[in-house]
């Protein structure tokens, strides 16, 4: 029984970092209606930021994270400006290439600036508290109760204050968001920001327990893709279920079947779902536009 | 009629009407077409003419090849790898390069990264072979495999110096394995454990060539031995960073001891998650793993606690090593490991053979030549290689090192080719390290 607590808690870890990447790219998506491939290698940049903050400016853990994810904002609002918003309007596969482009360069970029080889960010929370069996690292747990926060802060945000509510319009009409007075450019970059910034959280509470490389963020990126997908295109409950979900699979999947089948139980679940739901769990009938 | 030919010739010298103007321009722009559309021609036809004949004719090369990741997770690895290649080459270019009957030869190393992926592998296999590279060097063993496909076609041969520890399996004549045999780490590692009263062994290793190998080495071993191997769980090492559902797996089943080894990397943060989880026990790890690299992530060897592992290089501390040592890291800015020098020795071996063979072209000829640059002693070398066995793997003693409740204890080799005490003495005598050695004979390596 303890075995299976264990990897419920394993995989409550991944899911909660699956679900803060996937709420970015869901949150992004429903403005952007293009999945943002790049999303991944801005969770990768935020870790790669908070390391250099750690190591080479010696900050302590939150003000790093905290600083990352304030630059990674930036970033994410300049990327939009220049890689998506030129794009607007014109055909789809513009937005996914300029995505494609983004990413490459992010990857090249991070490479050139630091080295390709893996780095270690020290971990803040080193301690191991053990419950009745079950070994729950701080880190770990840290992740798993700051997800829940950031998710529980977004929701408040989308839903109680002005500015949430103009995101949400944006997202479900953009014209009639225009025509009712909201700057839509203003909103859809504050919405990158904030993905950007989510993506960056997730990626510093995480780098701790793991090793960062450039290439950490085009794996995440897909399953993030995945996750959106599964949730239902736009669907942050949606983002939030499908990461949960995902995360307890490959935990589940990997501990007591193969762990060289891993992906295998993450996509073949997907290919499930999709056949009886083609929308996603919780994904909504949109009307063509 | 004089008039008219003198007016007419006045019209012609002096006049313009617009239609000669409009008769010029055009005749003009014709001739501009003519030129751009024939120039790119012309360009080529000088360029040709200059390649063939005005550049200044070049030294002899032989060319080397490499291809490895030298970009992406395990780059460090393909670096280590070409860095000695590279470090040889340059070595002896600065000497000149080598005289073969009579005609002088420099070198050249083609480096191409294939990221581990085995399809652009192949391509540089291609590519390389289109420069007639003399010798392919490469890091792992599906890499070999696509290069001993095609390393034996009549006129197109090329020698292949593979840098990996499994079984030689293949019947390919002009292949060369240049590190020591996984089962002689198999042999030791299990004798270490079955000695310190482990039991019961765990094996969390890559689904790939090299873990399945390990894996079965080992597990044949340790039942022979009276051990019991209790969970057996694969793990991708090179893309998985969190191991903590097949950790807690594997510790479901209490073992005492694990077998674990991927990238150096992965493995500090495999023995950190594995520590985190409450595991007291021993750890098997492989030879792929640098203890040098543990103990920066890990910040010392405490964490390790009771294990045994390959001893690094440095172990060997006769004045050749040290001086290779301060030379790679001038060089390169990094610390040389066996990566680097068992790969750098190849490539001196190899320039030694073509000299010896008398040929830079007749590969087969160099094959049989290789074992000529053999042996060196710790003396005069940074390390031991003491020829070639009869399936072409170089007969270098493994080194390795244990610790006990996290301290290193001085590190010691195995010597796996000979077959009695009466070799293993005259060996004993014959070699310049400063180390105990032990002997394990082993059979078909």
């Amino acid at each position: 029984m303890t075995v299976l607590l264990q990897q419920i808690f394993n995989g409550l870890m991944l899911g909660s970092t699956y679900a803060i990447v996937a709420l970015g790219l869901t949150l992004v998506y429903g403005i952007l209606h293009v999945p943002n491939f790049a999303h991944g290698h801005l969770y990768m940049l935020g870790a790669y930021l908070c390391f250099t903050l750690m190591t080479v400016c010696a900050l302590p853990f939150w003000p790093a994270v905290i600083l990352s994810a304030l630059a990674l904002a930036v970033i994410g609002i300049v990327i939009e400006r220049l890689a998506f918003r030129p794009l607007n309007g014109g055909a789809e596969i513009n937005s996914l290439l300029a995505a494609i482009g983004v990413m490459m360069i992010l990857e090249n970029g991070v490479i050139a600036l630091w080295s390709p080889e893996g780095q270690r960010i020290p971990n803040p929370y080193p301690g191991m508290i053990d419950f009745q069996g079950i070994i729950l690292s701080q880190q770990r747990l840290l992740v798993i109760v700051s997800a829940l926060v950031l998710i529980v802060l977004l929701q408040m945000f989308i839903k109680k204050t002005l500015l949430g509510s103009t995101i949400e319009a944006v997202a479900q009409d953009r014209e009639g968001a225009a025509l009712v007075g909201i700057n839509v450019n203003r909103v859809s970059a504050l919405t990158f920001g904030i993905a950007a910034a989510l993506a960056s959280v997730a990626a510093c509470l995480v780098s701790p327990i793991f090793i960062i490389s450039p290439d950490m963020g085009s794996a995440l990126g897909m399953k993030a893709f995945v996750i959106v997908i599964l949730g239902g295109l736009g669907s942050i409950p949606g983002a939030i279920a499908g990461g949960l979900l995902l995360g307890m699979i490959e935990a589940l999947g990997g501990g007591y079947l193969s762990a060289a089948y891993k992906d295998v139980y993450a996509f073949g679940a997907m290919v499930v779902i999709l056949a009886v739901k083609p929308m996603g769990l919780f994904g909504r009938e949109v009307s063509e536009r | 009629m004089l008039t008219a030919l003198l007016t007419a010739v006045f019209k012609r010298t002096f006049l313009r009407t617009v239609t000669d103007d409009r008769r010029k321009i055009q005749e003009k722009e014709e001739w501009m077409l003519k030129i751009r559309e024939n120039l790119s021609a012309v360009i080529f036809a000088v360029c040709v003419f200059c390649c063939l004949h005005v550049l200044p004719a070049q030294a002899k090369e032989i060319v080397v090849g490499f291809t490895g990741p030298l970009s992406g997770p395990i780059s460090e690895y393909g670096q280590d790898i070409s860095n000695g290649i590279d470090m040889a080459v340059r070595e002896l270019n600065d000497k000149g390069g080598i005289t073969v009957k009579g005609e002088k030869y420099s070198f050249r190393l083609i480096k191409l990264d294939d990221r581990m992926n085995m399809t652009t592998a192949v391509t540089n296999v291609q590519q390389m072979r289109e420069q007639k590279a003399v010798a392919m060097f490469c890091g792992s063993a599906p890499a070999a495999f696509a290069m001993m496909n095609v390393n034996q076609e009549k006129g197109k041969e090329f020698l292949v110096l593979l840098y990996s520890s499994t079984k030689i399996t293949w019947d390919n004549k002009l292949t060369i394995s240049i590190s020591g045999p996984l089962e002689c780490h198999a042999h030791e590692y299990t004798d270490w454990a079955i000695d310190h009263g482990y039991r019961k062994l765990g094996i969390i290793l890559n689904p790939d060539v090299y873990g399945k190998e390990w894996t079965d080495t080992v597990r044949k071993l340790w039942e022979k031995k009276g051990g019991v191997v209790t969970a057996v769980k694969p793990v991708n090492y090179y893309r998985e960073v969190d191991f903590s559902s097949q950790i807690t797996a594997v510790l479901s089943t209490n073992p005492d001891i694990l077998l674990i080894g991927g990238p150096s990397g992965t493995t500090a943060l495999m023995i950190e998650q594995i520590r985190n989880m409450g595991f007291k026990g021993g750890f098997m790890i492989v030879d792929q793993v640098r203890l040098e690299n543990l103990k920066k992530m890990l910040k010392g060897t405490q964490l390790i606690g009771n294990a045994v592992i390959g001893a690094p290089m440095t172990c060997n501390t006769m004045p050749p090593m040290i001086t290779h040592v301060k030379k790679y890291k001038d060089w390169y800015h990094r610390d040389p490991n066996w990566e680097s020098i068992l790969n750098y020795m190849a490539m001196h071996a190899l320039a030694k053979a073509i000299k010896a063979a008398g040929t830079a072209e007749n590969i087969y000829a160099i094959r049989d030549a290789s074992a000529k640059a053999y042996p060196t002693t710790a003396d005069k070398y940074p390390i031991e290689v003491w020829g070639i066995s009869e399936y072409g793997r170089h007969l270098i003693a493994p080194t390795f090192v244990t610790l006990k409740n996290g301290t290193e204890e001085p590190a010691y080799g195995v010597y796996w080719w000979l077959k009695d005490k009466k070799e293993f003495d005259a060996m004993q005598k014959a070699s310049r390290y400063p180390l105990k050695f032990k002997m394990v004979p082993l059979v078909k390596q």
